[in-house]
């Protein structure tokens, strides 16, 4: 298979970017698209030119680094992992625009990779438990019911890709941190940083610079791991619940008269 | 700690060279700054940022805090839009008074001036006249604003969330949810149209008089472009809504896996439901369904008869 290539080349995060052709040629349909820009870049290695940068890891779709946002479509036509896009679902001698993960919180580092440690740090703003280090109590005291257990599950299978966020119009990272929230304050384990826990991840949003979630429902239509926008029903529940939630504030004296 | 060091080498000789230690606290502007849009400033010392954030964070009052997150001025926007349609459905069913006809002259005219009146004299002889009428519109105009200005806030975050120039593929947004920009601010402009129209009479392309409800809608809706013109509007309304009342369901986190059907449908529903509702009246009258009116500035006079 031949392709044409439209790919984003940034050499830095404030040079100017632009979109460079590239022809690659005998493409083997069963190859990944990363397996494909790997071949390009052995070209350009060849030929001396400057290769395209990416991020991947494990390739197997289960990590979340890939993350390019092909012919519009972050992660491309089907709704998996770049990695897991191959060749075979793309028309023989079409063009294929490349381009990376569009957010301004998303910062370019070079080419296709850009740094997605905005996610980090949400995460970081309320993505923990408390955990004791003495006795701990009965299992049986904190059930968790199955379907509890499912509705924890679809969300905790967020691999934190920013798909959603790259997907979404408004630059939004509600559908990540809507599966954390429900991940979270779902569970027993959870229950101790609840209120804590929305307002701080939320507070964290915004000062990131996500923008807000207009109810649109891309982003659910790109995640590789099919989290629903109920999730983000969830973390608008949670964060009107939250604050509600007056903060403990000591009691005031008593004075006799 | 940076601030303790550069206070320590104050208080030292002037002589002493510059406090080059104190920069090993402050992390190089490449590793912390993460993008052109983050609130909290670029290439600070991070102890300091967290300091400074914890404090902006503590000196909010709770709805303070709400409306300046992104999450929860979108709740005040579902606050406020249910209010809005709540209203817009109580006027729908006021509307339809005019459907009543006419009206006999001996009997004072049409149904609908009476409802008018009725509207006016709400709360009499308790409260003095048009009191829970100017509550009511105050009320309304307060949510209006909070509902628009909410809006247009998020607007503008969400475009600085996206760089310029690469707007997101639509990828199965629908069509009411894409239009909600457009037929908002067309529905605002609409609103202070019809308050000049119908309330303060102010655009007397037809004749129009105080109280006379029946015929200043009867004389307005003999012409065309005020039938084009308000049946526009109600479809415009009609997109809002059809996105909107499920949006706000979705916002104040009622919506579930198990009720979205019935919210989507039922959005839908209401939004046919209110548009059928306010276009029967200009269609009625337009088509000459309803007679003419008896009193007021559209009534036909002897001579015409």
């Amino acid at each position: 298979m031949n392709f044409q290539l439209e790919i984003w080349r940034q050499d830095s995060r404030d040079a100017p970017g632009h979109f460079e052709t590239k022809h690659v040629e005998d493409v083997d349909p069963e190859a990944s698209f990363l397996e494909m820009l790997d071949t390009l870049n052995e070209d350009l290695v060849a030929k001396g030119g400057r290769t395209v940068a990416f991020d991947s890891d494990c390739r197997e779709g289960i990590c979340g680094t890939c993350a390019l946002t092909i012919n519009g479509m972050p992660h491309g036509p089907n709704q998996v992992t770049t990695c897991q896009t191959y060749m075979r679902d793309f028309e023989d001698g079409s063009t294929i625009t490349v381009e990376p993960f569009r957010n301004n919180a998303f910062p370019a580092v070079r080419d296709l990779a850009v740094d997605r440690s905005a996610l980090d740090r949400i995460i970081q703003a309320g993505g923990y438990v408390s955990v004791t280090t003495g006795p701990q109590p009965d299992p049986n005291s904190q059930p968790v019911t199955p379907e509890v257990h499912q509705t924890v599950m679809d969300a905790a299978i967020c691999i934190g890709c920013g798909a959603c966020v790259a997907a979404c119009p408004n630059g939004a990272a509600m559908l990540f941190t809507g599966a954390k929230v429900t991940h979270l304050n779902n569970l027993p384990q959870g229950q101790p940083e609840r209120d804590e826990r929305s307002r701080n991840m939320v507070l964290q949003m915004d000062e990131e610079g996500f923008g807000g979630c207009t109810n649109y429902g891309e982003c659910a239509r790109v995640c590789p791991q099919d989290i629903g926008i109920d999730v983000i029903g969830m973390l608008n529940r949670e964060y009107r619940r939250s604050s509600r939630t007056k903060k403990k504030t000591h009691p005031k004296k008593m004075v006799a008269q | 700690m940076a601030g303790s060091l550069i206070g320590a080498v104050r208080c030292g000789a002037a002589s002493d060279p510059p406090p080059r230690a104190s920069i090993s606290y402050v992390t190089p502007d490449t590793e912390y700054r993460q993008g052109d849009n983050r609130l909290w400033g670029v290439g600070r010392n991070i102890d300091v940022d967290v300091a400074t954030r914890e404090l902006r964070r503590r000196r909010r009052t709770w709805i303070g805090e709400a409306w300046d997150s992104n999450v929860g001025k979108k709740l005040a926007v579902a606050l406020t839009g249910i209010v809005l349609v709540g209203y817009v459905v109580l006027h729908m069913i006021g509307n339809l008074t005019a459907l009543l006809g006419a009206g006999e002259a001996a009997t004072g005219g049409a149904q609908i001036d009476d409802y008018g009146h009725w509207l006016r004299e709400f709360g009499t002889p308790l409260l003095p006249a048009e009191t829970f009428l100017w509550a009511v519109r105050i009320f309304l105009l307060a949510s209006l604003v909070v509902h628009v200005v909410g809006v247009y806030q998020l607007t503008m975050r969400n475009r600085a969330a996206r760089p310029a120039g690469f707007p997101a593929k639509r990828i199965g947004r629908s069509w009411s949810a894409r239009t909600m920009r457009l037929t908002g601010p067309l529905l605002l402009a609409f609103i202070v149209f019809h308050i000049l129209h119908f309330t303060l009479l102010a655009v007397d392309v037809t004749p129009l008089a105080h109280g006379e409800i029946y015929s200043n809608v009867y004389g307005a809706f003999q012409k065309w472009y005020f039938v084009v013109l308000y049946l526009a509007a109600v479809a415009a309304l009609g997109y809002h809504l059809r996105h909107g009342v499920w949006s706000l369901f979705q916002t104040l986190g009622l919506d579930t896996p198990a009720r979205n059907a019935y919210l989507r449908h039922g959005s839908t529903a209401l939004a046919v439901f209110v548009v059928v509702g306010f276009w029967m009246v200009p269609i009625s009258f337009a088509t000459g369904a309803l007679p003419e009116p008896v009193t007021g500035p559209n009534a036909p006079t002897e001579v015409s008869k």
